[in-house]
């Protein structure tokens, strides 16, 4: 191999690695940074802040979720509730847990639906689509 | 390839190298930083966390909370020692029996005139002492 020809070869190399780098800091930033994985976070968190309120609340009652939530599904399924977007995988789901007394149940499931209700009836609480 | 040749892919090759490790630790630094912000932006104060748990214990008629028998009625706020006992307690507050431990441990009293009633999540305490007054919640 002559000089020049190792000269091409280590530029070609050096574009290759930082063309990897670029490609990997930015999917690095896509995944952690991405505003729907913080939004998923911040809706499961006060689903589950929301559940053990209606927990401690004596009586019937239902809440409107403040915010839109329109690009999501929810799934609440005894004791966690469940955030992702459609036709995402299982492992980018945010799952979130909460502990019912004995004798509660929750369940209930939205598909991208504007406006999120909490309704507690008796022992239940159900997640279902405001009226 | 003559010597200057030569010296010079060897030199890049180590220069690759060091530069590979440098690169590495740098991409996951930068990983680190955007988690770390992303718990930061997501984390809910435990205080709060504990607070909203909590109303539980002195607004559920199934936890702790005196119902009157005729009415019906809930009085918030009041607790009925006839429940407090540490078998209401692990049905109020169900944590489960592997990773409970990572969740609150809950340890509450109730003083009455005569008697201090405690109850409490994980560490089975089922104690009784007396004369103190006035009532408390507690996190442990």
């Amino acid at each position: 191999m002559n000089s020049k020809a190792a000269s091409t070869l280590m530029i070609v190399f050096e574009l290759l690695v930082v063309i990897l780098v670029i490609f990997m800091t930015l999917s690095i930033a896509k995944t952690y940074a991405s505003s729907e994985t913080t939004r998923k976070i911040i809706l499961a968190n006060d689903i589950a802040m929301m559940i053990n309120t209606l927990v401690g609340t004596p009586g019937d009652a239902r809440v409107e979720y403040p915010s839109e939530t329109s690009k999501y599904i929810f799934i609440l399924n005894g004791g966690s509730i469940t955030v992702f977007l459609k036709n995402e995988l299982e492992s980018q789901r945010v799952v979130r847990s909460f502990f019912l007394p004995q004798g509660y149940e929750a369940y209930g499931t939205m598909e991208e639906k504007a406006k999120l209700c909490l309704q507690k009836e008796h022992k239940k609480i159900m997640l279902v689509e405001c009226p | 390839m003559n010597k200057k040749a030569q010296f010079d892919v060897a030199r890049k090759s180590i220069y690759w190298m060091l530069a590979g490790v440098v690169i590495t630790m740098a991409v996951f630094a930068f990983a680190i930083i955007l988690s770390s912000y992303q718990q930061k932006v997501t984390q809910v104060p435990p205080q709060l966390r504990a607070e909203v748990i909590s109303l539980r214990f002195v607004n559920t008629p199934e936890c702790f909370t005196y119902q009157d028998p005729v009415t019906g009625r809930i009085f918030p706020g009041v607790i009925d020692v006839t429940k407090f006992t540490q078998a209401r307690m692990d049905q109020c507050y169900r944590t489960q029996n592997e990773q409970g431990f990572k969740e609150f441990n809950f340890g509450l009293a109730l003083r009455t005139s005569a008697s201090i009633f405690s109850v409490s999540k994980h560490r089975r305490a089922s104690h009784c002492f007396t004369s103190l007054s006035s009532s408390f919640l507690g996190i442990a």
